[in-house]
């Protein structure tokens, strides 16, 4: 009877398998993964203004995305789309391209004529096959809130209201905008009065907000979370960045900064007066700063102690200053995949 | 009239008494008296003893029926007597008479042995009187049968002499051999004898060529049929003999078999098939034949539109995989005797139809038979029958059905790039199963097209992550998952984590449905939100 059993056993055993063998196999999918974040701004506790440094870790949703069907440099062709005429520029707003590489660029003509994409990026060049995401700019309006839903201090002029200074690499100029409150005048605008709502932060770039009183505010932000590499151009000069990380801190050492190559990432030198240097802003207000050393036994991150830093984290959300010397060119940083 | 020299008795019974309408003259004549038969004492076929012969003479005659023929309610011709036939071996036949008195008759007709008798030229309403005797070899003479009595109608008096009936044209036939003929249809007529009471009857001439002819219908309405022998060809005529008991009329026609090969053809047939998606299916209820078969190879062809076929080779005394090719493929052929094809298809998995990859809808199995030239001239012949075949699947796979080639779909190469479920035509970072699960093109990137839009929810001035999703309605193949998480790696569904906050409807067959975290936003601890979709 025990061989019985067995033989029973085994059969059941077979029939399971057979089940679970010509069961077909689940599929799943997912959608994006999106975020909601939240970034305090510190009030000032004094009368001297309060600096917040903060990056954005959140991107548009995918207003179009696609293949590109044929080659192309500074542009993309996509026979299959179904864009509009000026669909993602002019009057519609800012937008840009993102490809798998991570390289990104502006959109300046949606040709829905001949289903071209026109870049303001001309080094930028696609095969057939090539995927595309088209995305929304964040702009100053979204991040604070159409009506300062950050809920920062407004005020008739930007001596009197909270600043959100943006820094701007390219030119090394910071630009200064505010709330006003003037009625009639609601709204973001800039330091000379320009209206501002719809100034481009572009992914990656870092923010500063100055307060000047004690309430703070806080930025709450929805959107999708950056996925895959992001290309973020570096100038000579200061440049304000981020991560574009939502949830994992970066090492140093992770940051693909140092490529060993000075023309494709910051230069090593053998103290932070001849390489590139690296100033990471911490919520409190201090700094450090760290430099690639290239001496020999010594490679890597330090700081201006010599204290080895290749760990040191960059946390979500923070921003740190990259300090491109001159006589060094521009350089696109690849900010690593989360 | 001469008097028998012995009396017999006979049963006498009236049956029944035909009328038709119209008034008739007496026209009279020399009455004649004779006895009759004691009806009382005698049943309808009972032989009885006349007393008075000297002899036993088992002999009477039986006046059954006395039947008016009319063709018309106003055109009554004749009358018809019709008796019982008596069954002395002896009995040589029958005198009617008949007069305008009972019991005296003026008028007298010897009938052989007949049953019935046709008086004509009598006048209207006249009342006339009938009996019957019998007589045998032996020129005995019976009794009479009891008496009865008509009186004509009223019209025209009836006339001396009967028309013929009629039989309509046949055309000449010509039918190929080993074939039944169809029914041809002609029809009778008689203007003065009810057709119920023609003969009909066919026969061929040659017999050899066609040794059956048959007949049918009734009244007006007649066909015949007729079969060659097996083989037989050739031409001969069929005569059709109508005939109302005194005058016959015949009609002829032509028939010739021809040799030509006989097509063969589908005897029974098989009903729809369905088959559920990439699963197979059973074409049963075939059969063929053909009259001229012989022993001569037949070849089936048969050809799916969206599927293979596969045909049984180890069926009992069927069709061997030798004689088969393309088995398992869209089209196969078969050459073998028409037994063995038949026996293969008598199996009840003797043909299989399995539904190509990826295929939903409706498609056909096409089968063809050719005799190859089996027997007879004129060259080969084939039948054709188109059994319909629904595949069935599920909504997704018709969704594909629609929005992929066929070409594509049954290409399995193309599963990553094209029809799979996680694969992506149109680039747009949506795979096919989500794209079907939230309504949109796989092959045609939307603009702003956000099925799924995060949000922030505000309750109470504390913020969550939120979500809106398009759904389709009461889809059983998909699970629709919101997900939270704080880090992205540790994912978290269900009530204690998210929670649906309303469904709207949408379109037909979709809804948005609006979920949200449970797990407020604070600063520097950001929460993440996302659709799962399963497809167990």
């Amino acid at each position: 009877m025990g061989k019985v059993y067995a033989t029973l056993t085994n059969l059941a055993l077979v029939a399971l398998l057979t089940t679970a063998a010509s069961r077909a196999a689940a599929v799943e999918t997912t959608s994006e993964n999106f975020v909601v974040s939240a970034t305090a701004i510190q009030g000032t506790s004094g009368t001297t203004p309060r600096m917040n440094f903060f990056g954005v870790s959140t991107v548009n949703c995918i207003s179009y995305a696609g293949k590109a069907t044929a080659a192309g440099t500074g542009s993309i062709a996509d026979a299959n789309a179904t864009w509009k005429q000026d669909q993602f520029n002019g009057t519609n707003g800012y937008y840009y391209v993102e490809l798998d590489s991570g390289v990104t660029a502006d959109v300046v003509r949606t040709d829905a004529a001949t289903k071209t994409l026109s870049l303001n990026n001309q080094s930028v060049s696609l095969t057939a096959g090539n995927a595309y995401r088209v995305r929304k700019h964040l702009t100053i309006a979204d991040i604070f809130g159409k009506n300062n839903e950050a809920g920062l201090q407004a005020g008739p002029n930007s001596s009197q209201a909270d600043n959100v200074l943006l820094q701007v690499p390219q030119t090394q100029q910071v630009l200064t905008f505010f709330y006003s409150n003037v009625p009639g005048f609601t709204g973001w605008y800039s330091d000379t009065y320009v209206a501002a709502g719809g100034v481009v932060v572009y992914p990656g770039i870092g923010l500063m907000v100055r307060s000047k009183s004690g309430r703070g505010g806080i930025v709450y932000l929805a959107g999708a979370a950056k996925e895959g590499p992001t290309l973020a151009p570096v100038y000579p000069g200061y440049n304000l960045l981020g991560t574009l990380k939502s949830q994992r801190s970066l090492k140093l050492s992770e940051l693909n900064l140092y490529t060993g190559d000075p023309t494709t990432g910051v230069a090593a030198g053998p103290n932070s007066a001849t390489g590139d240097i690296l100033i990471l802003l911490h919520p409190d207000g201090t700094s450090a700063t760290y430099f690639y050393s290239n001496v020999t036994g010594f490679t890597g991150w330090y700081d201006t102690t010599y204290t080895a830093s290749a760990n040191v984290l960059v946390a979500p959300s923070s921003v740190f200053f990259l300090q491109r010397k001159a006589p060094r060119l521009a350089f696109y940083w690849t900010i690593p995949a989360e | 009239m001469p008097r028998p020299n012995q009396e017999f008795p006979f049963v006498g019974r009236v049956v029944a008494i035909g009328h038709c309408s119209g008034v008739y003259t007496y026209r009279g004549g020399t009455p004649t008296k004779r006895k009759k038969c004691d009806v009382n004492s005698l049943a309808m076929s009972k032989i009885v003893k006349h007393q008075k012969s000297h002899r036993t003479v088992g002999l009477c005659a039986s006046l059954v029926a006395l039947t008016l023929l009319c063709s018309g309610v106003q055109n009554a011709k004749a009358v018809i007597l019709a008796w019982n036939p008596n069954v002395e071996t002896n009995l040589a036949g029958y005198k009617l008479y008949y007069g305008g008195a009972s019991g005296t008759y003026t008028n007298t007709t010897t009938l052989g042995l007949v049953t019935t008798s046709t008086i004509l030229g009598l006048f209207s309403s006249t009342t006339y009187y009938f009996a019957l005797t019998a007589y045998n070899t032996q020129g005995q003479e019976s009794d009479f049968s009891a008496e009865i009595a008509y009186t004509t109608p009223l019209g025209t008096n009836l006339p001396p002499v009967l028309s013929p009936p009629s039989i309509s044209a046949i055309p000449t036939q010509t039918i190929n051999k080993n074939l039944t003929s169809s029914a041809i249809p002609f029809t009778v007529s008689d203007p003065d004898t009810l057709l119920s009471l023609v003969t009909v009857q066919a026969s061929a001439a040659n017999t050899t060529l066609l040794p059956t002819v048959t007949l049918g219908g009734s009244g007006a309405n007649r066909t015949v049929t007729f079969a060659p022998a097996l083989e037989a060809s050739g031409s001969t005529t069929i005569t059709i003999t109508a005939s109302d008991g005194l005058n016959t009329t015949n009609r002829t026609f032509n028939v010739t078999v021809t040799a030509s090969n006989n097509a063969p053809f589908f005897r029974t047939l098989a009903g729809p098939l369905t088959v559920n998606k990439e699963s197979t299916g059973f074409v049963t209820g075939l059969a063929m034949y053909d009259p001229d078969a012989n022993t001569g190879t037949f070849t089936l062809t048969v050809r799916a539109g969206f599927g293979s076929i596969v045909l049984l080779t180890n069926a009992t005394s069927g069709v061997t995989s030798s004689q088969i090719t393309g088995n398992g493929s869209g089209t196969v052929q078969v050459t073998a005797r028409l037994g063995a094809i038949n026996n293969t298809l008598a199996r009840t998995n003797g043909l299989a139809f399995t539904g190509n990859l990826n295929f939903v809808g409706s498609d056909s199995v096409t089968v063809t038979i050719n005799d190859n030239g089996n027997t007879g001239s004129g060259g080969a012949m084939s039948a054709t029958t188109v059994v319909p075949v629904t595949v069935v699947g599920n909504s997704l796979d018709t969704w594909r059905t629609q929005v992929f080639s066929y070409a594509d779909l049954s290409d399995p190469t193309k599963q990553a790039t094209v029809w799979g479920d996680n694969a992506d035509p149109d680039g747009d970072g949506r795979d096919n199963l989500f794209e079907y699960a939230v309504g949109l093109d796989p092959n045609k990137s939307e603009v702003n097209q956000q099925a799924v839009v995060p949000s922030i929810a505000d309750v109470s001035g504390v913020k969550y992550s939120a979500l809106s999703f398009v759904r389709r309605v009461n889809e059983p193949l998909l699970q629709y998952v919101p997900e939270v998480s704080s880090d992205k790696l540790t994912w978290s569904s269900g009530t204690g984590f998210v929670q649906q906050v309303r469904v709207v409807p949408l379109s037909t067959g979709f809804e948005t449905v609006y979920v949200q975290d449970l797990t407020p936003v604070s600063a520097q601890a950001p929460r993440f939100i996302r659709l799962r979709i399963i497809k167990p």
